[in-house]
């Protein structure tokens, strides 16, 4: 495939292909609405069902359509709903419309139309000379830029966030898709640098070179302007363009910056909530309940190291190995002896850890002996092992997304599993780093929780802190092996023991729930303490373990008994079955005995 | 004599509005001393009187339930009439009333803790890695050793 480029800034950018892959099933269906009888082949309908795992490449079905509509000779123009998605109980849709006339049989003519009241995308492709390929410039058209908006409350509403799908081109205006880029682009492989970025639609490297100069149009308001000073934390200028806003209701806040808006984005916050979870009336106070955002800890800057009474060295296993047949050997033995006595008094420990610690290659010396073996001598005696993040997303959307229906718990390697609040981490986003001691393998994972649902729960600090033994301590001498032996009895009945006293009264509570209802499932400690030898046995990944409800769900449920409400109003504001709290009958004349037994009914439940 | 309405209602008690088929009109008695709420009426047997299972009361301005009939002599039926409070004060401005629905099929809530809401005993769990695997199988080892270097 021929590679098409644009220019920014003198610089020359490469956009990569433009591919979906669904996690769902998705349907699209649509019709012709352009029927003549002069072309008697044209067709009146067809559907598609998406299914999971399949991959939809845009490009390619227009391009297969064209040649579909070129071969038939048919007038065609067929508005299909190519993706289908729900959001917080709403669907939404994007739709394509494919335009085709055998009269100008080069041109296919494409719009991405949706949702409605929103303008349209219109595109022209025209193949009358293949080289130029026009497919290609399908590819450049979406890019995907996630953007911070905590200081800018017109930017969300009902708590989401918004998402720019940019086209850095003039000619492309208006792309009011909404996406749900966390549904839509599972596959997605995000820049490290600007987390959100996706490294399959973007090279961020050529994000420096966008100028004000070159500004696609958002709203279709030709002369607005909605180029950026687009921050990542190393506070990098990226300026970038953006051409409308899609609600988002997963972002990272604090992940990205931007800066310098000369937009007037008030408009983007004017849609009304298409579904708000409303409990009604607030208090007079309101609520508002902001967080100061508590992020990890800095590696300390001064170690046992930096003092200088000791130094240590990373070890690959075969430097390990030659090093012990050195330190055995009479040469080392009697070198040291002669000067300074036991070598083993040199040696204040030795520890196996599972990862990679930087420093300075250089010969190892024990005792200020040169062994003349290379190792790596560390400068640091903390590491910070950054495992990365997880989602934990909501599946019912609902109450049953939370305890007690739902549980969640975190293995932690060299740790153990442990149990998450399940309103802390529900609905957001973990992130996991490990600050390890270097020397003494002992270990500490910091859990940080991000939530920027559609809940109004906003939340970016660390709230889970659990410590335990990443090292494997290496005998040096006799009477570390049998201190060691000692220990690793120790903690495997601390293992064991962990499971079973914390299993007991679980399973007990458990059974006392089952008479009260089948939320109350009993809590089993899945692990004991996990740390050193035992650790090192186990896995090494850590992993997040959700237990979502079933329901059983009967049909006409919501008709026949409506779901939660606490929701006030007028009596009329109500259809289908409700049962009232609490009524203010004023102005409906009827006796009190007929007040009480009109009350009583409508507690109880009524249809209207 | 007071006038009734003879109805065939098809709706569920719980509705608040009632379709109604009229079937005739017809003059009745009310017997003994008899309530506002719970009303029992005499009107000649007919084949609509024998039908009915909903009337309206003129003299009441009010719908009731037929909740029993019992067939006297002199070709009478007598009626035990239960007032359809909903769609009584429904006709009343029960609609403007201001209120708060505990549950309802169209105005709710799905993040409120709902008890009546089925579930199964046994839920699913789920494993999800996190994205990066930091930790190495093939262990290496850090030596700390006294004095400087």
């Amino acid at each position: 495939m021929s590679t098409f480029t644009f220019n920014f800034g003198g610089k020359e950018v490469t956009p990569l292909p433009f591919v979906f892959k669904w996690d769902y099933n998705l349907t699209w269906s649509g019709d012709d609405n352009t029927p003549s009888d002069a072309y008697p082949n044209y067709k009146d309908e067809f559907s598609t069902v998406l299914q999971v795992g399949d991959i939809i490449d845009v490009k390619e079905l227009l391009r297969s359509k064209y040649e579909e509509y070129r071969a038939n000779r048919e007038i065609v123009s067929e508005t299909f709903t190519a993706i289908t998605y729900e959001l917080d109980g709403t669907n939404y849709s994007i739709e394509y419309t494919i335009g085709y006339n055998p009269s100008s049989p080069n041109i296919l003519t494409f719009y991405i139309a949706n949702p409605s009241g929103y303008p349209t995308t219109t595109q022209r492709l025209d193949y009358r000379n293949e080289n130029e390929n026009q497919w290609d410039r399908l590819e450049h058209m979406f890019c995907v830029y996630m953007i911070e908006l905590a200081n800018m409350p017109d930017f969300t509403y009902d708590g989401k966030y918004l998402l720019n799908l940019c086209a850095f081109r003039p000619s492309f205006w208006w792309s009011t898709t909404k996406i749900v880029i966390d549904k839509l682009i599972p596959e997605i492989e995000f820049h490290e640098e600007l987390d959100r970025i996706p490294k399959s639609l973007f090279d961020v490297q050529n994000m420096d070179s966008l100028t004000r100069s070159l500004i696609p149009v958002m709203y279709g308001t030709a002369n607005t302007l909605a180029v950026n000073n687009f921050t990542d934390e190393d506070e990098t200028v990226r300026p970038c363009g953006i051409s409308t806003h899609y609600e988002f209701d997963n972002v990272s806040a604090g992940e990205i910056k931007v800066n310098g808006y000369d937009v007037d984005f008030s408009k983007i916050g004017t849609e009304t909530p298409e579904d708000t979870p409303s409990g009604g009336n607030s208090w007079s106070g309101g609520f508002s309940a902001t967080s100061t955002p508590i992020g990890f800890p800095n590696l300390p800057s001064i170690d046992s190291l930096s003092t200088g009474f000791i130094h240590a060295y990373y070890l690959a296993p075969s430097v390990a190995v030659s090093l012990a047949n050195y330190m055995l050997s009479n040469d080392f033995i009697d070198n040291v002896k002669k000067l300074m006595g036991n070598p083993i008094d040199y040696l204040c420990g030795a520890v196996m850890l599972p990862i990679s610690v930087g420093g300075n290659v250089e010969d190892i010396k024990i005792g200020g002996i040169d062994t003349q073996i290379k190792g790596t001598r560390i400068l640091k005696q903390y590491t910070m092992i950054d495992c990365g993040s997880i989602d934990c997303p909501m599946l019912w959307k609902g109450f049953p997304d939370f305890a007690p229906s739902t549980k969640v718990s975190i293995f932690l390697p060299f740790i153990g599993v442990r149990e998450l609040n399940t309103n802390d981490v529900m609905g957001g986003k973990l992130t996991l780093k490990y600050y390890v001691d270097n020397l003494t393998g002992a270990c500490v994972a910091i859990i940080r929780c991000t939530l920027t649902s559609s809940l109004n729960r906003k939340l970016d600090s660390v709230l889970y802190h659990f410590s335990g033994q990443m090292g494997v301590n290496i005998p040096i001498t006799a009477s570390d092996y049998s201190r060691k032996i000692s220990n690793i009895v120790n903690g495997a009945v601390s293992a064991v023991g962990g499971y079973v006293s914390g299993s007991a009264p679980s399973m007990a509570g458990g059974v006392a729930s089952i008479v009260t209802g089948s939320l109350m499932r009993p809590t089993i400690n899945r692990s004991g303490n996990l740390s050193g030898d035992a650790g090192m046995l186990d896995n090494y990944t850590p992993y997040l373990i959700i237990e979502y409800p079933y329901q059983s769900l009967p049909a006409n449920y919501k008709a026949l008994n409506g779901y939660a409400s606490k929701i006030g109003g007028k009596f009329s504001d109500f259809s289908g079955y409700v049962e009232i709290d609490e009524i203010n009958l004023d102005g409906v004349t009827i006796t009190e005995d007929e007040k009480e037994r009109l009350l009583q009914k409508l507690k109880g439940g009524v249809y209207k | 004599m007071a006038l009734m309405i003879l109805y065939t209602c098809y709706n569920d008690s719980r509705a608040v509005v009632k379709n109604l088929t009229e079937l005739a009109r017809a003059n009745i008695v009310y017997k003994d001393n008899t309530s506002l709420t719970m009303p029992r009426v005499i009107v000649q047997t007919s084949a609509e009187s024998r039908a009915t299972n909903y009337v309206y009361l003129t003299d009441f301005d009010r719908y009731y339930f037929v909740k029993n009939r019992t067939f006297t002599q002199g070709n009478r039926i007598i009626l035990e009439l239960d007032a359809d409070d909903l769609f009584n004060a429904y006709n009343r401005g029960l609609n403007n009333c201001a209120c708060i629905a505990n549950r309802s099929s169209n105005r709710f809530n799905t993040y409120l803790y709902d008890e009546k809401y089925p579930e199964l005993s046994y839920g699913q769990p789920v494993t999800k890695a996190f994205s990066k695997q930091p930790f190495k199988k093939e262990w290496s080892t850090i030596l700390t050793v006294a004095g400087g270097v």
